[in-house]
């Protein structure tokens, strides 16, 4: 009877996040991903507050940013929001669809670069970007290990949008998920996350 | 006799403007042969050049940089600075002399401020002053009973009246100012003209003679000659780091900040190079200004070293200087993160550009391409009324509608839809947008949402018109 006592209690003071174990820190809680399905998988229960996270797609259009949309909506609806950066988007962020989204449209930032990775480590950096996208095809090991070490300076979020192949190389990400789009849900598989097994994920698109 | 007593009468009147209390009070005195209580008293210096090159054009223009330089070390002694003539500078210093410690060290001082070939006269009225230091009088004269035998022997000349004047009065026997001064004053009116009878008033104090006073200019300029010619980063930036500085103190001392800055680098040969600094907020700190011009240095292509430098800071505006925060951004106890948004803003355009960064704003339109705009971030607003979403919009537009490769059969009906090598399949639509026929731009367009065999949505249209062109134009993404 008191056996079963102690162990809820243990279990909640093994969750804490300062509590460091022999396999490191119980994750610190993150972001709701606005999927229920996700953010059971996820660790800390959703995306994390701090880091870089790899998604990789087919082509774009595989619903990589839709997959951010409930986050990137609670993220500007705060109540003293940070910016949430586009660095060098194939494509031009349009207004409407944000807005739809629910996103506030004057947290959006679009930066129109050549010097793509300059201008992401800033925005993940500096502390004024809760998240950042960057679109980047090949980066190598530096670059990434320097984004990641941004994301933890700066609190920030980094999503680098990669293409699949890219899962054959090693990543300094704390997440890596392929994404890609079916008629009627967005279907994930978690490639590589601290200490979840990869597993898939079906995820129904709004 | 008449006629001339009348004419008499309208000298004596003041002209345009009244009599300011001040020299009311002063005629009192005199007439009540009681000595003028020092406060009363105006004490004129005036440095003069030697060089005379006729009346400057305008009162606002800006002066020739011996003349400036002469000026902002005027202004080093006393606010009531003012420019005379293209020679001669004046100031009013009768409030300084306390501050000076009396007026010996008053003269002390600004013989060492303006050395010797310049010339130097104290009087109380600032047309005397001049006079005397063109005359190359080096005097000081505190008292207003001796202006007058003091200006006596001097010649008409440094006046710089016309020269027919000069010789019509040369003429009749006239040379000095004590000469014209002894003329009977009606006959010397109609000879000489109103004009400069009231000249000659304001000469010897009689006549009130206020002046405009030259403003220190508000915005900071400084031009800057390094020792050494270089097109290196670094030491550009050690040349310019006490001009930040001075610029960090004249704009703390006034509690205010500049949104901008500009530095001209000047070469030997090429054309001078501008890079503009702008600011989200006002800012005053060198460091920052540093920081900022070493982001933008960095992407600027030098093709000659460079020789010279001038650092111009724009209008200096009020801002509200704010305590930092003990938390870091994203810690527990402070969202700090928006205390950082100027600063990394600023960090971003110094390096790529202001046109690099933007924030978005929805237009009240119907054709996609014109549904939103580039603005300046953080300074997005919402249309009053804004179409209401009627469909399924892409995260993504194309910034130009992109073709689509079309496969057709023998009898010309299309059979495929390629992107990037790839079929496309419409899953939903057609959803017509025809809107703009009245500014030219007129758009007809069915759109479909598409989908690859691999997932990929994509937003494509079908032109309306004859040319029934396919476009893809959103990604869903």
């Amino acid at each position: 009877m008191s056996f079963a006592v102690d162990q809820s209690r243990l279990d909640t003071l093994l969750q804490h996040p300062s509590l460091w174990r022999g396999r490191g820190a119980a994750p610190q809680a993150g972001y709701s991903t606005g999927f229920d399905a996700l953010d059971a998988v996820l660790p800390g229960g959703g995306w994390p507050r701090r880091g870089l996270v790899e998604i990789l797609t087919a082509s774009g259009g595989s619903g990589e940013l839709t997959l951010f949309g409930p986050l990137i909506r609670d993220l500007t609806q705060t109540e003293n929001p940070r910016w949430c950066a586009f660095v060098a988007p194939p494509f031009e962020p349009f207004a409407p669809a944000w807005q739809a989204q629910g996103a506030r449209l004057d947290r959006l930032l679009v930066v129109r670069t050549p010097e793509t990775l300059w201008a992401l480590e800033q925005s993940l950096l500096s502390g004024a970007c809760a998240i950042g996208f960057g679109w980047q095809d090949v980066i190598k090991m530096t670059p990434l290990r320097r984004l990641a070490l941004a994301t933890e300076r700066g609190a920030s979020l980094g999503v680098l949008i990669r293409p699949l192949r890219a899962a054959r190389e090693s990543t300094a990400a704390v997440l890596r998920i392929a994404v890609a789009r079916t008629a009627t849900h967005l279907r994930l598989q978690l490639l590589k996350g601290r200490g979840i097994a990869p597993c898939a994920v079906e995820l129904p698109l709004p | 006799m008449n006629r001339q007593g009348q004419h008499r009468l309208d000298l004596d009147l003041p002209p345009a403007q009244p009599t300011p209390v001040r020299a009311q009070v002063r005629e009192v005195i005199q007439a009540d042969a009681l000595p003028a209580p020092e406060n009363a008293r105006e004490l004129w210096v005036a440095v003069q050049t030697g060089e005379w090159r006729g009346e400057p054009e305008a009162k606002n223009e800006t002066f020739p940089a011996a003349l400036a330089s002469l000026v902002k070390r005027a202004q080093a002694f006393t606010p009531r600075v003012t420019v005379e003539s293209s020679d001669a500078v004046l100031m009013e210093l009768a409030g300084s002399q306390r501050l000076f410690g009396g007026l010996p060290a008053l003269r002390d001082a600004l013989r060492a401020a303006f050395p010797r070939p310049l010339q130097l006269a104290l009087a109380p009225t600032p047309l005397a002053a001049v006079l005397l230091a063109r005359a190359q009088r080096s005097c000081c004269i505190t008292t207003p009973a001796r202006l007058v035998s003091r200006l006596a022997p001097i010649s008409l000349w440094h006046l710089h009246w016309p020269q027919e004047e000069l010789l019509r009065l040369a003429g009749m026997g006239v040379t000095t100012v004590g000469e014209l001064l002894r003329l009977p004053r009606a006959g010397l009116a109609r000879r000489i003209g109103p004009e400069r009878l009231w000249q000659l008033d304001r000469l010897t104090g009689a006549r009130s003679d206020p002046r405009a006073l030259l403003a220190a200019p508000e915005r900071f300029s400084e031009r800057i000659d390094p020792d050494y010619e270089t097109a290196d980063r670094e030491r550009l930036l050690a040349a310019l780091a006490p001009t930040l500085t001075r610029l960090e103190e004249a704009l703390r001392e006034r509690q205010r900040g500049v949104m901008a800055l500009r530095v001209v680098l000047h070469h030997r040969r090429a054309a001078p190079v501008s890079c503009v600094l702008r600011c989200v907020v006002p800012e005053y700190r060198a460091a920052r200004f540093t920081a900022l011009l070493a982001a933008r240095l960095e992407s600027l292509q030098l093709r000659e070293p460079v020789r010279r430098m001038e650092l111009t800071a724009g209008r200096p505006r009020r801002f509200v200087a704010s305590s930092k925060v003990l938390w870091a951004p994203g810690e527990q106890g402070g969202d700090a993160a928006a205390a950082h948004a100027p600063e990394f803003l600023q960090t971003l355009m110094a390096r790529l550009g202001e046109q690099a960064v933007h924030g978005l704003a929805l237009v009240g339109e119907h054709r996609p391409e014109r549904q939103y705009r580039s603005v300046w971030p953080a300074a997005a607003t919402v249309p009053a009324s804004m179409p209401e979403p009627v469909a399924v919009r892409p995260l993504g537009l194309m910034p130009e509608p992109l073709s689509l490769k079309l496969v057709c059969d023998e009898t010309g009906r299309v059979r495929q839809l390629l992107h990037a090598g790839q079929n496309l399949e419409l899953v939903s639509g057609p959803e017509r947008i025809q809107s703009g026929w009245w500014d030219g731009a007129d758009v007809t367009r069915d759109y479909y949402i598409a989908r690859t065999a691999d997932g990929a949505q994509w937003w494509v249209f079908r032109e309306c018109d004859a040319s029934r062109r396919w476009f893809v134009h959103g990604c869903f993404a």
